[in-house]
């Protein structure tokens, strides 16, 4: 191989690796956030926001207004859980992780809304 | 040489900046959407109706609009909830087998098309349904099914020959005592299409309608560089969404099995309860998406074809007057014609189109 003509391109090769790492870094930093996942969960308690939930770290969470309301997160996304009414539809929604995601229970007047991040859809019909 | 050289450093150089600002820009997408720059947004979430009206608006009038659908939906739950004292199924109900109650024309113009739609479907949609809904009661917290004498004795209470509508006097009769109309399952929809009117006589620049599930969306969403709003399918055995719908300006009602039931010795009753046999619709289906203008039929249509299961489904993929997006137990989802360009499936999500 003749290096000599290799060092003559150097400028030209290190525009190249720099193009590389700047394709391999946005792709990394795009696939480190899964499409569509939201960082936190927001909960609303009659017609007030009550509670932040990070969603970055486990852990169980209850109302102070009603400690019968609560909330588990595990590996990223929260739920209703431990409902102690009826038809538990709120539980049923199970675990959400996505911007936009929504649970609610109708008869402790509470929504679990997913929220931080970039929302695939902006509702959901169900 | 040095002119390739030089040609070499210009195409490099392009390439260093275009992903420069690409990555710029996907940052900068980012932040926009979580602060919508220079339109505001209205929302507002309220309990009525038995179920969560939530409601997002942008642009001029926003904020009178939503009280407005408030009001609305207020309105329509007194006058159309069988809980609420003096709302119409409450009259009509109390005066079962005495006397025929009379209503305004626009109420009895609702009533006859929820009875036509019934009266169409060879009973297995009816709005008399109410006295098997309350004995299974499985809102209400039952645990196991009722006993087949209990079922028995409410289909009795069942059925459009109870009922006796007399357009010129404007009035509805229910002949037997007991006997009960519920409209649960078209006012909903019928909320949205209300709702929907009045968001686009408004000056709203768009809007977010959510009434329970039953959705509707109007103008441009500044939260896309496209304006459009993307509505997410509920994935009836997971979580999430199948699916994804883009479509304006029409009610968007489902009905599915997946939300309401128990479980008892190993079997599942769900709350879609087939007015026939008076037991949960034994279908073939998970859940039925009905996309079109008119919310009252939606609504209606949603619940039918979850009872009357695929075939159904089948022979009216390609009606005129809506659209379906239908998850089977296959996992297969069926849709109609009118929607495969507003579709686009989750990959992900285990779902398939069917053939």
């Amino acid at each position: 191989m003749n290096w000599k003509k290799v060092k003559g391109y150097g400028f030209e090769l290190l525009l190249l690796l720099a193009v590389a790492a700047v394709g391999i870094f946005w792709y990394r930093w795009q696939a480190d956030t899964p499409a569509g996942a939201g960082t936190e969960a927001t909960v609303t308690y009659d017609g007030k926001a009550v509670l932040t939930i990070p969603l970055n770290k486990d852990g169980f969470y209850q109302l102070e207004e009603d400690p019968s309301v609560q909330f588990e997160v595990k590996n990223g996304a929260v739920s209703f859980v431990n409902a102690s009414c009826p038809d538990r539809l709120c539980e049923r929604e199970g675990f959400l992780s996505k911007a936009g995601q929504t649970a609610v229970c109708l008869p402790r007047k509470t929504i679990l809304r997913i929220s931080g991040g970039e929302a695939e859809v902006d509702l959901i019909a169900r | 040489m040095q002119a390739i050289r030089k040609a070499i450093i210009a195409a490099a150089s392009a390439l260093l900046a275009a992903a420069l600002a690409g990555a710029a820009a996907a940052a900068f997408r980012r932040d926009a959407v979580s602060i919508p720059d220079g339109e505001k947004v209205y929302t507002s979430e309220t309990f009525v109706m038995d179920t969560l009206l939530s409601q997002q608006a942008w642009g001029e009038g926003a904020e009178a609009l939503i009280a407005d659908v408030e009001a609305l939906a207020a309105g329509l739950e007194s006058r159309w909830s069988a809980y609420q004292e003096d709302s119409v199924p409450d009259m009509v109900n109390k005066a079962a087998g005495k006397a025929p109650v009379t209503v305004p024309e626009k109420d009895f113009s609702i009533i006859e098309k929820v009875y036509g739609f019934s009266r169409q479907s060879n009973g297995r949609f009816d709005l008399t349904v109410a006295p098997l809904t309350k004995l299974w009661g499985i809102s209400a917290g039952r645990t196991a099914p009722p006993a087949d004498r209990e079922i028995k004795a409410a289909l009795e209470l069942v059925g459009l020959s109870h009922i006796q509508l007399d357009r010129t006097a404007c009035s509805v009769f229910l002949d037997t005592p007991g006997a009960e109309l519920d409209f649960g399952g078209s006012m909903k929809g019928y909320a949205v299409e209300q709702a929907l009117a009045l968001y686009q006589q408004s000056g709203i620049t768009g809007g977010i309608l959510d009434f329970g599930g039953n959705v509707a969306v109007t103008g441009t969403n500044p939260n896309r560089e496209d304006g459009s709003f993307a509505i997410g399918l509920r994935d009836p055995l997971g979580e999430g969404y199948y699916g994804v719908l883009r479509a304006a300006d029409k009610v968007i009602c489902t009905s599915g099995g997946y939300e309401r039931y128990f479980d008892y010795d190993g079997t599942r009753y769900h709350h879609i309860l087939d007015p026939q046999t008076g037991w949960p619709a034994e279908t073939d289906l998970l859940a039925v998406t009905v996309v079109g203008e008119d919310g009252l039929l939606c609504d209606c249509l949603s619940t039918l074809f979850f009872i009357e299961g695929l075939e159904s489904v089948q022979q009216h993929l390609d009606e005129p007057g809506y659209g379906l997006a239908v998850v089977d137990k296959e996992k297969r989802v069926w849709l109609s014609p009118s929607l495969k360009g507003s579709f686009s499936l989750r990959q992900e999500s285990g779902y398939r189109l069917a053939e």
